[in-house]
């Protein structure tokens, strides 16, 4: 199967998904008690402008007919108007959403830039003393808090050493770059105003650590054990018997193999990414969508927290959909068979 | 033996142990073999007798975690293998010796463009440009037979059928003109057909080149085919060695003796095979003395001592590691009596009426199919009660899917399938369930056909189990009955599949198809991931449980030989169709169909001429996703004539109404 027809028909697959999400929060949020209208309203609103509110809002129309006017709007990427703050939820998410996809993708880049080597180490010098310090670590990353690990890197990089700034995403003397992607680093870079790129990098640093520490060790065990099989198999035999060097065994022919399996576990974390980077972002005053969705739901903002799941489960699909082509580059056999 | 120029591989009593938790296993126990320049050399044995340990040894290729050698040497075209580093030896291999495996479909990387592989061993020991390597690697590939050696090339390891990738690691392992070959076991995975073809390919290039082969098999017939010399081992010991001639004709070990007996070859179909009593000890605290002395029908107080590899006083190159004397001759233990006969009343049991199987392949975007493979075409086959109807046929005949389709585990996609009577597809679920009671399975690999989780008695009971609620107490002793028909101790029943051996598994795995009481056993494989000698005891225990049980038997195998001894008629496969039809004496003593007889040339026999393994013109096997028009074998078929466009019948060859075949030329 091309790769043209794979994108084709897992872009079929994201149109199916996100529908289905906004069907599932759309009924939930009907279902959950409590009344939108009487929230924005206030509490001391009389009857009347509640009502009023309802009619506003369409809540008063059958429940379909609400259900196709909001995947319409939708559909123009119209999120409706948050109850909490009272701006589009679009203009909302287009402002928190890019930071934690930013920190997200930071975080996975250094789990796997340490990770793979790590893990690669640790598999051919099995039982041995790097094997055990690997592995220490991978544990130690896997169960340390966030929070913990968030505060004390604060404490060390910016209270004690003042290397590295401990909160935000830019310098406020700099600011932020001219916004195309959202992201800071890259709008930065496509602009070529330097000093915001080394801003916003510095201030990804410590946040990236803190969120992928817990990927390493993930990552880490993952690449172990899957280089520990692809090292027992037959084919590496052959290399042996063909008087292949260690080196060519182990990259040439060990670790493609091995990361086969590991990528797609890479995909599915990214999950986690997106929603655990909450602990992290507030630990380091980030503008993310993490104290952005936890103020929504306390507040019962429904158009809100049907945006930014909507928003989360395209951006998830998406990512898996990168992950699958990586899949298809690493093994031909998937090429072939789709 | 001095008179002989030295030996390019010489290995000298070499003993090797492998370090486990539960002890040290004595894998290798002052073990010497040689190879002389120009040789072939055959190594055979049992799985476990430390034939692949010995080889991979050759070369260093063990894991050194746990490997200690307390004694020998080894010594390859000169060099000490055990004293060199760890570089000089990645110089050596695949440069001036190199090595093929068994598995073809594994051992190569399955990510990498075969041509690439190839290119990177030679670029790792000659410094040649990429141009030059990709050149050479294309003229490989073409000495190995490849036609079209540029696509190949460009292939993926996927794309390729099983003896295609043989070849393309032949051609690796040829790849640095290396003066030693070990190669183990690298025709056991492969159709017999390919087989041939890729001995006859090994034997040439072999003696084109000058390099000396050190060949590991546990197929007797294989070696006769093949090797100059034969060494035989048992439990990590060496116990025969000499000429071909003289092991296959004369043995002299009383195990030697003992394997040759236990083929089906060298006994008349239907009567009871040799079997060798009792299994191989355990390498942790093997038996003191001669390692097969507790097998052994000969031994005596002398035995307990090690008998020293050793040449008879009339065969200086012909030695034996036992006390007997020359001319030992067994106790005459052939069965001449004829086998008692069964209960055949020649009513159908089975019938498959035109059953065609046809499977989606492939999807595009949307879901739908690209392709259909069929797997079985317009099948027509009566299983009369009390026979064994024997299915033969390479990978890809269609042989499995029918042994599923007579199981009711797939559906035809068109024909219908009786079972006494009964049309299988329009029965209701209940009666359904009914009728699968009277027809069970027994698969190829014991080791993964049993839940390792479950202790024997609940899996030999568990179709009674699942069936009708019984009390536990209930359900041990019936298991304990089915466990005693097959052989298996009724008090071991509480242990789980992986503390038996092969044989005793797929014992248990007949006693568990057994549990229902079925008229039919369908037999796919069912000796197949098994050693010789174990064969003979289940191939013994399922004529006997024929014979005392009435059961009817479709037996799905590739080996001809098993076939040809437990078969009373037998259907020939190619391409999902049945080709020839018949009692097994016909199809296979005397084939008329053209695939048949090129099936029977390729199966290698062990007083078969030696070396004359045609090397016939390789072609694939076409591809069952577009079938050809006229016959399926014509493009292969060296009688190929004009009739042979139209699509072929099965119609009676001549005046014996009972054989059919599928060819205009044989029908009459």
């Amino acid at each position: 199967m091309s790769l043209a027809n794979i994108i084709r028909r897992r872009l079929l697959l994201l149109i199916l998904v996100v529908f289905g999400v906004t069907l599932v929060t759309f009924a939930i949020s009907h279902m959950i008690p409590g009344d939108p209208a009487r929230m924005m309203a206030g509490e001391r609103a009389s009857d009347e402008i509640v009502e009023k509110m309802r009619e506003n809002l369409g809540l008063n129309k059958p429940v379909a007919v609400q259900y196709a006017i909001y995947v319409g709007q939708i559909a123009r990427g119209d999120f409706g108007t948050s109850i909490r703050t009272q701006r589009p939820v679009i203009s909302d998410i287009k402002k928190f959403f890019p930071a934690t996809i930013e920190l997200a993708l930071a975080a996975m880049l250094f789990a796997i830039i340490v990770g793979v080597p790590l893990g690669v180490i640790s598999a051919v010098s099995k039982d041995r003393l790097i094997d055990h310090l690997s592995r220490s670590i991978s544990v130690v990353g896997i169960s340390t808090p966030a929070f913990w690990l968030g505060l004390l890197m604060i404490l060390v990089f910016y209270g004690q050493l003042g290397i590295l700034p401990g909160s935000g995403r830019i310098d406020g003397v700099i600011g932020p770059p001219t916004t195309i992607t959202g992201f800071y680093t890259i709008d930065a870079a496509l602009t070529g105003n330097w000093p915001a790129f080394k801003s916003a990098v510095q201030h990804l640093i410590l946040p990236g650590l803190t969120l992928g520490f817990l990927h390493l060790g993930v990552v880490t065990r993952q690449i172990r054990s899957a280089m520990l099989e692809v090292m027992s198999e037959d084919y590496v035999r052959t290399a042996r018997a063909s008087g292949l060097s260690r080196r060519q065994i182990i990259y040439g022919h060990a670790l493609r193999n091995a990361l086969i399996p590991s990528i797609t576990m890479i995909g599915l974390a990214f999950g986690d990414l997106l929603y655990g980077a909450v602990l992290t972002e507030t630990v380091f005053a980030w503008p993310g969508m993490g104290a952005y969705v936890v103020q929504s739901i306390s507040s019962l903002d429904f158009p809100a927290i049907m945006a930014f799941t909507v928003v989360a489960s395209t951006a998830y699909v998406l990512i898996n959909l990168f992950v699958d082509l990586i899949y298809m580059v690493l093994d031909p056999q998937i090429r072939e068979v789709g | 033996m001095e008179q002989n120029p030295s030996p390019v591989v010489d290995i000298d009593h070499l003993s090797l142990n492998f370090q486990t938790y539960r002890g040290a296993v004595q894998a290798l126990d002052d073990v010497s073999l040689q190879v002389r320049p120009g040789e072939i050399v055959g190594l055979v044995g049992e799985s476990g007798c430390g034939k692949s340990v010995l080889a991979m040894s050759t070369i260093r290729l063990l894991p050194p975690q746990g490997v200690e050698v307390p004694s020998g040497r080894i010594s390859v075209l000169g060099r000490d293998i055990l004293a060199s580093s760890e570089a000089e030896m990645g110089d050596f291999r695949g440069h001036q010796a190199s090595m093929v495996f068994q598995e073809p479909m594994n051992a190569l990387n399955p990510t990498i463009r075969v041509g690439r592989q190839i290119v990177q061993v030679i670029r790792r020991h000659e410094s040649v440009s990429q141009e030059q390597a990709t050149a050479r690697a294309v003229e490989l590939l073409r000495e190995m037979q490849v036609s079209d050696a540029e696509r190949i090339m460009r292939n993926y390891p996927f794309e390729l059928s099983g003896g295609m990738r043989q070849r393309v690691l032949l051609a690796m392992a040829f790849s640095c003109n290396p003066r030693v070959l070990i190669a183990d076991e690298p025709t056991t995975a492969l159709d017999v057909t390919v087989q041939a073809q890729v001995l006859a390919l090994l034997r040439t290039r072999a003696s084109e080149r000058g390099v000396s082969v050190l060949f590991i098999t546990h197929d007797l017939a294989v070696v006769a085919q093949l090797c100059d010399r034969v060494y035989v081992m048992y439990a990590g010991k060496m116990v025969e060695e000499g000429s071909t001639r003289d092991v296959l004709k004369a043995p002299r070990h009383p195990y030697t003796r003992a394997l040759l007996r236990s083929l089906p070859e060298f006994a008349e179909p239907l009567h009871p095979l040799a079997s060798i009593p009792g299994t191989v000890p355990n390498l942790i605290a093997p038996p003191g003395g001669c390692r097969f002395r507790p097998r052994c029908a000969h031994a005596f107080d002398k035995c307990l001592k090690q008998p020293p590899l050793e040449p008879g006083p009339d065969h200086p190159e012909h030695k034996v590691a036992c006390w007997l004397p020359e001319g030992t001759a067994d106790a005459a233990q052939a069965d001449t009596a004829e086998p008692e006969t069964r209960r055949q009343t020649g009513e159908t049991l089975m019938r498959l009426d035109q059953v065609s199987v046809r499977f989606d392949v492939g999807t595009n975007w949307l879901g739908k199919p690209r392709g259909q493979v069929h797997a079985m075409t317009d099948v027509t086959l009566d299983i009369r009660r009390g026979e064994t109807i024997g299915i033969v046929g390479e990978s890809g005949c269609g042989k499995s899917t029918l042994a599923q389709v007579a199981m009711a585990l797939r559906k035809p996609s068109s024909g219908k399938v009786q079972f006494d009577g009964q049309d299988l597809s329009a029965v209701e679920a209940s009666a359904e369930r009914q009728l699968r009671q009277r027809f069970q399975i027994v698969f190829q690999d014991p080791q993964s056909s049993l839940d390792p989780r479950m202790p024997v008695w609940s899996l030999i009971s568990e179709p009674l189990a699942v069936r009708e609620r019984h009390p536990r107490s209930w359900l041990k002793a019936r298991a304990g009955e089915l466990a005693e028909t097959v052989g298996i101790r009724a008090d071991q029943l509480d242990r789980y599949a992986h503390e038996f051996s092969g044989g005793q598994r797929q014992r248990i795995a007949i006693a568990r198809a057994l549990a229902l009481s079925p008229d039919l056993l369908v037999l796919d494989e069912p000796t197949s991931a098994l050693d010789v000698s174990v064969q003979a005891q289940i191939l013994n225990l399922l004529m006997e449980l024929q014979r005392n049980l009435g059961l009817t038997y479709l037996f799905v195998s590739h080996n001809v030989s098993v076939i040809r001894h437990i078969a009373d008629r037998v259907a020939v496969m190619y391409l999902g169709e049945i080709v020839e039809l018949g009692t097994a004496a016909e199809v296979l003593d005397d084939p008329v169909h053209y695939y048949t007889r090129s099936l029977i040339a390729s199966v290698p026999r062990l007083d078969g001429d030696a070396r004359t393994g045609a090397a016939a013109g390789f072609t694939e096997l076409p591809s069952n996703l577009s079938l050809p028009k006229g016959c399926f074998f014509a493009d292969r078929c060296p009688a190929r004539t004009g009739g042979c466009e139209k699509r072929q019948v099965l119609a009676p060859a001549g005046a014996g109404a009972d054989r059919l075949v599928r060819c205009h030329l044989a029908q009459g």
